[in-house]
């Protein structure tokens, strides 16, 4: 018998410590499409395609993001090849990420995943957009679809930040460059000290000609 | 390595299970011609459009002289392919699918000598039909090189090459391809190897053709007859 039996509160424990110093990540659905905004110092990338119209934006360890996106990657493709890209959806998808999730959190053998995550559909409009958000746990989040996600340590901190900003707006009426500069703005409020931050930045883009929508626009520190 | 491995291999086995007589496999090559050239800063690709559908007829047996033998990987890569349509485009879709997968994995482009060696592997994974006689080939091209892979999954870097049941009478045209044609000039020289290939019904009366430069361009009709002067 395996003696070392995880109980929920252990794992959650686990799962909070490798998020711990997550850096934050927002997700709104503007008029050009949805956008991922995240402050990235590093290589590692956070936002990623999954599907044509699906994109992924995730916080935590390294090896479980990697996990996740591999996972999520691999069905995705698999139901497509099997069928057509139009037949992979975005609701089957969350769901069976979520259920992985959750079955991995009750299974006391496992240690936890330590990752929040936010899966997101471009739609043909910014009400059709969709958002939503995952964690460790398999809980989803966001079911009323707000325009907009915060994956963050300072939640509440960065929600005041942006509300103040967007004032009377609403994320579905702003231009992708202004959104993106808005996060930038409130995440940059949020920082501990005054040194530039660097971003990862990536958009789902409602265009009608290219299939694949997910595009990179900004990536934290220079590759090559 | 490739993620479709499983999804090639149930295809494979459910093909493998036909023994092909010797007549359907003597029968089964025929109807095909596909060319490529290099010229001074491109590829053309040209290919007949004729599927014959098991047998060695002309059109009016088959009834279809409108089949696309070329297609678009992604935006800088064409494909054609020879030999048993069904899977020709079974490779089609899983170089396809495997690319992008690839490409999603590990968050980088995928170069094109990789496109090439995925798609040698695919030929590879079908060389049991192609040794029962379902054999198909394929040209993979990109505005700098021409790779010709076999039906056991070899790959050749080439400057010109044509294939198909065509070949033997379209290869001399073929032969007298050149160091830096310009591109009228290599749509010419693969359009009289087609045209040639064309007696004893090797080969269909219609023609795709495609250049790749700076991006990838059909050659119409009209476009075809200007550079022809008037003949095609």
């Amino acid at each position: 018998m395996n003696k070392f039996l995880l109980d929920n509160g252990l794992k959650k424990e686990i799962a909070e410590e490798k998020l711990r110093g997550a850096k934050a990540l927002v997700s709104a659905s503007t008029k050009d499409g949805i956008v991922f905004v995240t402050e990235n110092p590093s290589i590692i990338r956070k936002t990623t395609e999954i599907y044509d119209r699906i994109g992924l934006g995730i916080i935590g360890s390294v090896a479980d993001i990697k996990k996740i996106k591999r996972i999520l990657i691999d069905e995705a493709d698999k139901k497509g090849f099997f069928t057509n890209p139009q037949d992979v959806h975005f609701r089957p998808l969350v769901e069976s990420i979520a259920s992985f999730l959750e079955e991995t959190f009750s299974d006391p053998r496992v240690t936890s995943f330590g990752v929040k995550m936010v899966l997101a559909e471009i739609g043909s409009k910014p009400q059709n957009d969709k958002i939503l958000l995952v964690d460790y746990e398999g809980g989803v989040g966001n079911l009323k679809n707000e325009e907009y996600v915060i994956l963050a340590a300072k939640h509440d901190i960065l929600k005041e930040k942006i509300k103040n900003l967007l004032s009377d707006n609403e994320f579905h009426d702003l231009d992708a460059d202004q959104a993106i500069d808005l996060i930038k703005n409130a995440i940059s409020q949020t920082r501990e000290n005054d040194n530039p931050l660097t971003f990862e930045i990536s958009i789902l883009k409602r265009s009608k000609s290219q299939r694949q929508k997910f595009e990179r626009l900004e990536q934290g520190r220079a590759l090559s | 390595m490739l993620f479709y491995k499983n999804q090639i291999k149930a295809y494979v086995e459910s093909l493998s299970s036909h023994n092909l007589t010797q007549t359907e496999n003597s029968n089964i090559l025929h109807g095909t011609t596909i060319v490529a050239l290099k010229y001074k800063s491109g590829v053309v690709m040209a290919a007949d459009m004729r599927v014959t559908l098991g047998g060695g007829g002309g059109a009016s047996e088959t009834g279809l002289d409108s089949f696309e033998k070329i297609f678009l990987i992604d935006e800088k890569v064409l494909m054609e392919i020879a030999g048993l349509a069904a899977i020709g485009l079974q490779a089609v879709r899983f170089l396809k699918f495997e690319i992008k997968h690839w490409e999603k994995t590990e968050e980088e482009k995928l170069s094109f000598e990789g496109k090439a060696n995925i798609l040698s592997q695919i030929l590879g994974q079908f060389s049991p039909l192609a040794l029962k006689g379902m054999a198909t080939v394929a040209i993979l091209a990109n505005k700098e090189q021409i790779y010709w892979l076999d039906e056991l999954g070899g790959k050749y870097s080439v400057n010109n090459w044509i294939i198909g049941s065509g070949r033997p009478y379209g290869v001399a045209e073929v032969d007298k391809w050149k160091k830096d044609l310009t591109r009228k000039d290599a749509v010419k020289l693969a359009v009289k190897a087609l045209k040639n290939a064309e007696i004893n019904q090797q080969t269909g009366p219609n023609r795709l053709i495609y250049t790749i430069g700076e991006k990838i361009q059909k050659v119409s009709k009209t476009e075809l007859n200007r550079m022809l002067g008037g003949k095609s």
